[in-house]
């Protein structure tokens, strides 16, 4: 009888194995940037989802966002960059990533991203993300990607025969919250 | 009683084993979007809308290339109207200028009037400004040319511009203004 109750302790969760550390996104701000000679527009969406599984001292992440979710002010510019990014078809913007946990406690993190956006995939290395603040169970990332529309198949978008710039910054700002499996 | 107690523990056993795989496994699965709590909606592609999407670009783009190309003729028959008051010929040339503009203005119109727009899109920042703007020149569009028309008839039967007809080259600033003002709010930053 021992003997079960000991096995039946060993399969708890908190005690089989590693302990799972789930990080959820709590608040977020993505914000793109498109330059033309005549002027900078941004877009920002507050609607991204994310989440992150660290395990065995290896994390992963995932942030992803409703292309139509971000918001210029102006709603021809929000329908026409919908239209460019092909979004009514491929209606998510993804960012994946994977780290070692122990990258956390420092004050950058350079992460190697696999971006997919417009139904093609890209894959950005050493993006600096800062941690700005972090706790027990709070952590605060912000980092920029600079995304070209190139390597996801999108045309940029012209006016008066002159062309946004290709490389296109997207910045992420991301509040997570920790929880402990 | 032997027995049975040695089988319970051959099922803790196994039960522990497979319960630690199908942890494992759970911790190894990669992250997928199910996991964000998206609706099926949210991720769900919408051909037609990318379809209705393009049509309207397209459709814009041909407002907005007629547009800039009726600002010349435009501006010129403005500029025109000036000397108008006192030469048969210049009224002529003025009407006809207007004629043009006229013809390259509502082919302009008709393509953002009757391109497509999604459901529930309502119009904010500077394309709100550029619609809003279209409520005063697109009726001056039509009043303009008719008061032009009007003030033509007078002068050419030797009469001084009156009533009505004197509000002409009003119209045609306001119209001039506005329509500027309606391009360069969607060209450039304010």
């Amino acid at each position: 009888m021992n003997i079960l109750l000991l096995l039946l302790l060993i399969n708890t969760p908190g005690h089989a194995g590693p302990a799972t550390t789930t990080w959820n996104l709590e608040k977020s701000e993505l914000t793109y940037t498109v330059k033309h000679p005549l002027k900078t527009a941004t877009g920002t969406s507050h609607d991204a989802k994310g989440r992150g599984q660290c395990s065995n001292a290896k994390c992963e992440f995932l942030i992803a966002a409703q292309v139509k979710s971000f918001d210029s002010g102006d709603s021809n510019r929000d329908l026409h960059m919908l239209e460019v990014t092909r979004g009514a078809a491929n209606p998510m913007i993804t960012v994946r990533t994977s780290f070692d946990e122990k990258a956390l406690e420092s004050k950058s993190l350079p992460l190697s991203l696999a971006v997919e956006f417009a139904g093609k995939k890209a894959t950005y290395s050493d993006v600096k993300f800062e941690i700005i603040s972090k706790n027990a169970k709070t952590a605060h990332l912000r980092g920029t990607i600079l995304l070209n529309l190139s390597d996801f198949d999108v045309k940029p978008p012209s006016l008066l025969t002159f062309s946004i710039e290709d490389r296109v910054p997207v910045t992420i700002d991301a509040m997570w919250t920790k929880t402990l499996r | 009683m032997k027995r049975l107690k040695s089988y319970s523990v051959i099922a803790t056993i196994l039960c522990s084993i497979l319960l630690s795989v199908n942890q494992s496994y759970a911790a190894d699965k990669p992250l997928s979007l199910d996991d964000l709590g998206f609706k099926k909606a949210d991720t769900q592609t919408n051909p037609e809308l990318q379809l209705q999407l393009e049509k309207r670009t397209s459709m814009l783009k041909t407002h907005q290339l007629f547009g800039l190309i009726a600002t010349g003729p435009m501006v010129a028959n403005y500029l025109l109207g000036g000397s108008a008051n006192h030469s048969s010929s210049v009224r002529n040339i003025h009407m006809g200028v207007g004629i043009a503009t006229s013809a390259l203005y509502f082919t302009s119109a008709s393509f953002a009037i009757f391109a497509p727009k999604p459901e529930g899109v309502v119009d904010t920042g500077n394309t709100k400004i550029h619609r809003w703007l279209s409520y005063v020149h697109f009726p001056l569009m039509i009043i303009t040319p008719i008061l032009g028309g009007m003030a033509k008839g007078q002068r050419d039967n030797g009469q001084k511009v009156t009533g009505i007809a004197g509000m002409h080259g009003a119209a045609a600033t306001v119209l001039l203004i506005s329509y500027l003002a309606s391009i360069g709010i969607m060209t450039f930053s304010f």
